[in-house]
């Protein structure tokens, strides 16, 4: 499949502050997270995929187009903002039937298509006709997803879309997500909850101080850091045995013993050399293991990896 | 034991870089957004709190208007002609012709009082039949003039030629001396206050400052609200999208300053101003298109800086009081001197202002090329110009 979004030496700088420095990557269809701290260029990065800025050097594409004042292109193109902004005056029912109507949707198909979509998004049909201004950051953000999603567009970028969602209402925007997705919508969306990014997004974007770190799927970027550490948690009901002779076996690079836990915190030195002894080394030490989870697979910790 | 995260990742049905299939139609165009943009426009401003605040504000220059343009009835009241006691009038004369030594005859002195009497009543009477039609006080003055010349002519049958001469010299001096208020305040009656509130304040102050402030927030205010996202991420260029939202802002401006010059001139009816319908057909017009070039230069100085009202005043100063006011076809860059042009077609305010009622096209043609103007240069400075909520907040 062609990438959807291609990036060459991408540029943005405001005055003397540098939002994104020479990036270049792919974005494939599918569901792609980009991670990043705060000021790492996400929401530029964003801005310009969505025509809003123009990169000051280099090219970015959407579907082989330029966005930067591109209506046609805009068309495909769904964008729900970061932070709590809708207007406070308007009711939801106005405010899609209008956008509705600027993404020109006829007569009282817009109307139908809003209600369909508040319906989709989940927003209970008692707060339709209040003011936005009364809502809360969870309403104000499934209004805000609905206004994306109202021209079907083939691409949503979403910022931070989870922000404000309570658990429920994060686990019902993520089977959405995951629907449309199924439905052929690519879907590019930033978020600083990683474990979200983790389950939902194939495809990882990580971004620091206008720089791409790392992208790819999950398990490229992994790949690639298969020579660094790894950190293993093992709960057992002898740790210092299990340390002494995983030690004596010349496979550790250190360990730290939590004796209230019975808990054993290891950094082995080969990841790879390691996983191919682990069960021999295992039934050596006859220790019972109730548990084992590795520190180092997780989205927060090849983003701690890369961004440090 | 797997070290795989748990990846819940679905598969795309199809290749996402091609056209979907859409379960909805798409046609964008310019009609379809600008009823969008206009549902924006009516219904943010459809609420109580609003729509109250802008009543009140609207009654305000309604309720200065009706208190300050006084009522006719009082105006008749202070201002209807009044000469005083005739008995009193008589004796200060015969105490002059005692002086000069001409003492009037005891025959002559009740004649001379009938004639005074009835010459005096005559004229209060007169003044208060012609306050209906607007007396001024130039009216006034020669109904005065009048009387007294009246009593003169009478009085010749009466007096001999000395007493005559000493009457018309008496008449003389007690003229300046009764009418002082005549001759200092020509030109200024009970209407002109509605006129000057009408055109000075509220037509050349108010509506131009309404209008600039408005249009120049359209896009500042979407920028501070952080809500420009929205609407730039539409199918719509962004010089489109500028337009649409100078046409929709200022079809509601048209409708709000409609209602609020109804009000003035309903304001203007209960105060019994005359001729309003030769001026409210000339003065809407006149307004309708103020609207558009006010809001088409709002719209374009609130692209060329943040500080806009600022820069609107200085432009104020510059082209409409300064350029506008130089009597060479330069004045014809000023947006006000087309207005005036448009307005001086009335006569009450041709009376007042004594503006050249130059033709009507001219002044409509150069009002409607620079709404155009205006609005095509913020529309094009819009489509170049890239908004960051955050870098342009700091600014």
């Amino acid at each position: 499949m062609s990438a959807i979004v291609q990036a060459r030496e991408l540029s943005r700088w405001y005055g003397i502050v540098m939002g994104l420095n020479n990036v270049s990557f792919e974005i494939a269809p599918g569901l792609t997270g980009v991670v990043g701290p705060n000021g790492a260029g996400k929401s530029t990065l964003i801005q310009i995929i969505t025509g809003q800025l123009q990169p000051s050097s280099g090219e970015l594409t959407v579907f082989d187009e330029v966005p930067w004042n591109n209506p046609w292109l805009i068309e495909r193109i769904g964008y729900c903002p970061e932070g709590e902004a809708v207007p406070k005056e308007l009711r939801p029912l106005d405010w899609l039937t209008g956008l509705a109507r600027m993404s020109g949707i006829t007569g009282d198909a817009a109307a139908r298509r809003c209600e369909s979509i508040l319906d989709k998004v989940g927003l209970p049909r008692e707060h339709w006709f209040k003011r936005m201004g009364q809502y809360s950051k969870g309403m104000k953000q499934r209004v805000k997803l609905a206004q994306g999603l109202l021209h079907e567009p083939d691409l949503l970028v979403l910022d931070e879309p989870m922000n404000g969602l309570d658990p429920m209402g994060r686990q019902e925007v993520a089977t959405m997500l995951k629907e449309l997705v199924a439905g052929g919508v690519s879907i590019i969306m930033s978020s600083h909850i990683l474990a979200e990014l983790e389950s939902l997004c194939k495809n990882i974007l990580v971004l620091n101080w206008g720089r791409v770190l790392a992208s790819g799927s999950q398990k490229e970027i992994r790949g690639d850091l298969k020579n660094w550490s790894e950190e293993l948690s093992i709960q057992c009901d002898a740790p210092e045995t299990l340390a002494r002779h995983l030690f004596e076996a010349g496979v550790l690079l250190g360990f730290d013993i939590d004796p209230v836990d019975n808990r054993l915190e290891i950094r082995v030195k080969d990841a790879e050399a390691f996983y191919a002894r682990w069960t021999e080394l295992l039934l050596e030490s006859q220790v019972t293991v109730q548990s084992i989870q590795s520190q180092s697979r997780s989205l927060r910790n090849i983003f701690d990896k890369v961004t440090t | 034991m797997s070290q795989e995260t748990p990846m819940s990742e679905p598969v795309p049905s199809q290749d996402t870089s091609t056209l979907r299939q859409r379960t909805i139609r798409l046609d964008p165009t310019f009609f379809r957004a600008l009823s969008g943009v206009w549902l924006f426009t009516w219904r943010s401003q459809a609420n109580w709190r609003r729509l109250s605040l802008s009543l009140l504000g609207m009654l305000s220059l309604p309720v200065l208007m009706f208190l300050t343009v006084p009522s006719l009835s009082s105006w008749e009241r202070s201002h209807r002609v009044q000469m005083g006691n005739p008995a009193r009038y008589l004796g200060t004369f015969a105490g002059r012709l005692d002086l000069a030594t001409l003492p009037l005859q005891q025959d002559q002195h009740p004649q001379l009082l009938r004639i005074v009497t009835e010459e005096f009543r005559r004229i209060e009477t007169e003044s208060a039949g012609t306050q209906g039609r607007e007396s001024t006080t130039e009216r006034q003055r020669r109904q005065v003039e009048a009387c007294n010349e009246r009593i003169l002519q009478r009085a010749q049958a009466v007096l001999d030629e000395r007493q005559l001469a000493q009457l018309q010299s008496y008449q003389r001096k007690n003229r300046v001396e009764r009418s002082p208020t005549v001759t200092r305040q020509r030109g200024w009656d009970r209407t002109t206050p509605f006129y000057h509130l009408l055109i000075d304040l509220y037509f050349f102050i108010i509506l131009p400052l309404n209008c600039v402030g408005t249009c120049g927030a359209l896009i500042r205010d979407e920028l501070a609200a952080n809500t420009l996202s929205f609407l730039t991420t539409r199918p719509l260029s962004r010089a489109r999208l500028m337009v649409i939202k100078y046409l929709s802002q200022t079809a509601w401006l048209q409708i709000v300053l409609l209602i609020q010059t109804l009000f003035l001139f309903a304001a203007a009816g209960l105060r019994q101003i005359p001729a309003l319908g030769e001026l409210v057909p000339v003065f809407l017009g006149a307004q309708f298109l103020a609207v558009w070039a006010w809001a088409g230069l709002g719209l374009f100085l609130g692209q060329v800086a943040k500080n806009y009202m600022a820069l609107a005043l200085v432009y104020g100063v510059i082209v409409e009081m300064g350029i506008g006011r130089i009597p060479t076809n330069i004045n014809t860059l000023s947006l006000m001197f087309h207005l005036k042009t448009l307005l001086g077609h009335n006569e009450a305010l041709q009376g007042i202002y004594e503006w050249p009622a130059i033709g009507v096209g001219g002044p409509v043609g150069a009002l409607v090329l620079g709404a155009a103007m205006f609005a095509t240069l913020a529309a094009l400075l819009f489509t170049f110009k890239e908004y960051h909520h955050t870098t342009e907040m700091q600014k």
